[in-house]
This record gives structure tokens, sequence and C-alpha cells, in this order.
């Protein structure tokens, strides 16, 4: 009897985590539906130390990129950090003349696979609204792939897919068809 | 019954088999070479960047850039043909053509460069004027190891930088070195000397409003032929 009950509150728990988990994973089929997959996962408590890192952004009125400091919270793992970075790329506050290298809502997901290589997945729908053009292209690639570099001495590497696959080119220019290292840039 | 040939002559046949197919080959890459050699100047391949009804390429004023850049190839094919060269455009319509297929076409065509046309855009609104790029140096000095096949574009990186150096300075690009080197798409694989050219930026502040004007392609053409007559003719013993 008691292990019968056991087995039912088990049983309920697991029901209910079902519950709880499909509007998520239902969304993921839904065109534009999981926009904001990155932005609303859960990376940091707020009790953790936070550790300056450096943000590179395409500048309005200078040549390149232009940096700025911020914080993120120092979680328990490499990746967790790594999404904290892209978060406050693609949606932090902006600093004052710095343009965003990708909408918000662009980045689909993040890895990193302990070798130093760290792969972003963009959503295409989101590149529809980037200006082109070979320089804009490079200061996007070139903004994700410092941001990264400079703040993890677990990444030296990136590779960018779109929509989970691999593609010649963000908008027609820059070669993506391999990972990209310090020497592309 | 042995029905098969004796040995000798299966060795026969084969060595015709191997004949017959070495002529074809040779036949094939001559109807290939052929169109640049009967012209002075040589055959070039002119690719305008984009094209086709999903492509991301960027907006210059109200028109898309592949449009823009197909209308200038056009022009420049009618204008670099009155002065002798062969030209191949790489698409004549708004159509959609993969980077790799272009470079394939290039490569197929034995032409003497290739040309990607593009209109750049910046983040930064004051920037303005051409840009032209040619493929990375991916070998390092002292390595003498063979290119992999997608980075054979750096095998003709001298003779792409002298077209790029002569392109920049009909265009008006000044400095020492007046191109740069970046890991472009149109670059992967191209066995052929290539460049590509960003002829103007959509995004300074207004200057979509020119690109669309009038005076535009005209000049740029005149400057585009000028430089690649200026390359042929140094390119030549």
């Amino acid at each position: 009897m008691e292990r019968g009950g056991q087995a039912m509150k088990r049983f309920l728990g697991m029901l209910c985590l079902f519950v709880l988990l499909q509007p998520l994973a239902c969304g993921r089929d839904k065109k534009g539906a999981n926009k904001d997959a990155v932005a609303i996962e859960v990376l940091y408590t707020g009790k953790e130390a936070k550790r300056k890192i450096l943000l590179y952004f395409p500048s309005l009125d200078k040549p390149g990129l232009i940096s700025a400091s911020a914080e993120i919270y120092q979680t328990a793992s490499a990746l967790n950090q790594a999404k904290q970075v892209l978060r406050l790329l693609l949606s932090g506050p902006l600093p004052k003349g710095a343009a965003r290298p990708l909408e918000d809502g662009a980045l689909r997901e993040v890895f990193l696979d302990g070798e130093g290589l760290a792969v972003l997945d963009l959503r295409r729908e989101a590149l529809q609204n980037h200006p082109g053009g070979t320089t804009a292209e490079y200061a996007t690639i070139a903004s994700l792939f410092r941001s990264l570099t400079a703040n993890f001495k677990e990444v030296s590497r990136m590779r960018v897919l779109v929509d989970g696959a691999l593609v010649e080119s963000l908008i027609g220019h820059f070669d993506l068809s391999g990972s990209l290292s310090m020497k592309d840039f | 019954m042995d029905r098969c040939p004796p040995r000798q002559s299966r060795g026969v046949s084969r060595a015709i088999i191997l004949i017959f197919a070495l002529c074809a080959s040779i036949a094939s890459a001559a109807v290939l070479v052929s169109p640049a050699a009967g012209s002075a100047q040589g055959l070039l391949v002119l690719d305008p960047g984009h094209g086709g009804q999903d492509d991301p390429g960027g907006q210059v004023g109200g028109s898309r850039e592949s449009m823009v850049v197909l209308d200038l190839a056009l022009a420049l094919e009618k204008s670099l043909k009155e002065q002798g060269w062969q030209v191949l455009v790489t698409r004549r319509t708004d159509q959609a053509l993969s980077i790799t297929a272009r470079v394939a076409l290039a490569n197929q065509s034995g032409a003497l460069a290739y040309v990607s046309l593009h209109v750049n855009h910046s983040f930064n609104a004051s920037v303005g004027g051409p840009r032209v790029f040619v493929a990375p140096e991916s070998l390092a000095s002292g390595n003498t190891e063979a290119p992999r096949w997608e980075e054979a574009a750096s095998a003709r990186l001298p003779e792409s930088k002298r077209l790029a150096q002569a392109l920049a300075i009909a265009l008006g690009i000044k400095g020492a070195k007046p191109y740069q080197s970046l890991r472009l798409a149109q670059f992967r694989g191209l066995v052929v000397p290539g460049v590509l050219i960003e002829v103007d930026h959509a995004s300074q502040t207004g200057r979509a409003a020119q690109i669309l004007g009038a005076a535009w392609a005209p000049d740029l053409v005149r400057r585009l032929v000028t430089g690649l007559n200026a390359w042929s003719g140094a390119a030549k013993p």
C-alpha cells in the first residue's frame, strides 16, 4: 500500500513536469515562437559572484569594433557564462556609439565542445534585418568572435550555423564553411 | 571454352580507351578555354552578387542590391566587349545562385580573372567609397604543404593582388595597400585570380540616392574597364 502511494506520487510528479515542459517543447517547431529561447533560459540565481567581461560591438562612428566592459555572474560552467555574454551583446544595455551585431533573438543555441570550439546557431529570420555588405557582415562575425574569445580561454575558434545547418556565409560574403580562428580577423 | 580475349588484347583495349579519354578531356578543355583564345584581352567572369527572392543581400535606397549589381555587371560586360574582352556573367536575371556554383563556373571557364560585384554596407554611416578584397594569405611563409582545395585561391594570390591593385587605383582608393585580404566565400576553391569589389557604400548618408542616379553606373564602368585594361596590359609579357 505504502509502495503503491509512492509510485502514484512519482507518476503525478512526472506528469506535472511533462505538462510544465510541454509548451517549451512545442514552441521549438513554431516559426518565431521560440524567438527568446536563450533569453528566457535561467542562467544564474543572482547569488553568484560577478566577473568583469569585455563586449565588442560594431561601431556606429569609428572603424571596426568598440569595446565596453560589463559584468556577468560567475556561474559554474563556461557555457553558461558564454550565454550570459552573448545575451548582453544582443539584448543588454547598448553603449553609446555601438550597434547590435544581430537583432535580439538571433541566437538559437550555443555549444562549447571543450576543445576550444564555440558553435553558435543563428536564426535565419533574424538575418533579414541585417544591413548586408562585406563590411557589416565582417563586423557582425568579428563582434561575436571577439566577445567570446576575449573572455573565455576555453574558446579559440568559432563555428556559425544558421537554423542548425552549415552555410556558405551569413549574408553572402564571409566564408563560414569552416571554423573561424584569430587568423581570420 | 574461354570467351575472354587474351590478356594482351585486353591491354591494347585499355590503352585505346585511355587514349580516347585523354583526347576527349583535352578537347573539352579547349572548348572551355576557347572564348579567351580568340579575343585580344581574354576571358573575364563577372559575378553580380546575391540574387533571387530569398536573397539576404542589402538594400540600396528602395532597390535590392542584387538588382543594382546585376545592372552594373551587364553594363560592364557591354563596355568590356567593346574593348576586346570576352565576358561571362554568372547570372543574367534575378536568380538565386549559390556562391559555390559561381566559383565552379569561374573555374570551369578557364578565365583570366573572376570579379565579384557588390554594394557595401557598414554600421557606420560616415564610411564611404569602394573596397577591393582578395583571398587571405592562408599559407604561412615557409609552409611547403600544398594548399587544401578550399584554399586554392591563395595559390593565385600574386595575380589577384595585382588585379586588386589595378582596380583599386582606377577606383580612386589610396594607400600603399589599397585592397584588403579577407576570408570570403567567393574565394573558397577558386583556382583563377579573383577579387570581390564592394563598389560603393549604400549605408553612407545620402549615398543610396546617388548610386541609383543616372551618372553613377557609367562612371563606375569606365573606372572598372580602365583598371581591368591596366591589369591586362601589365600582365602581358
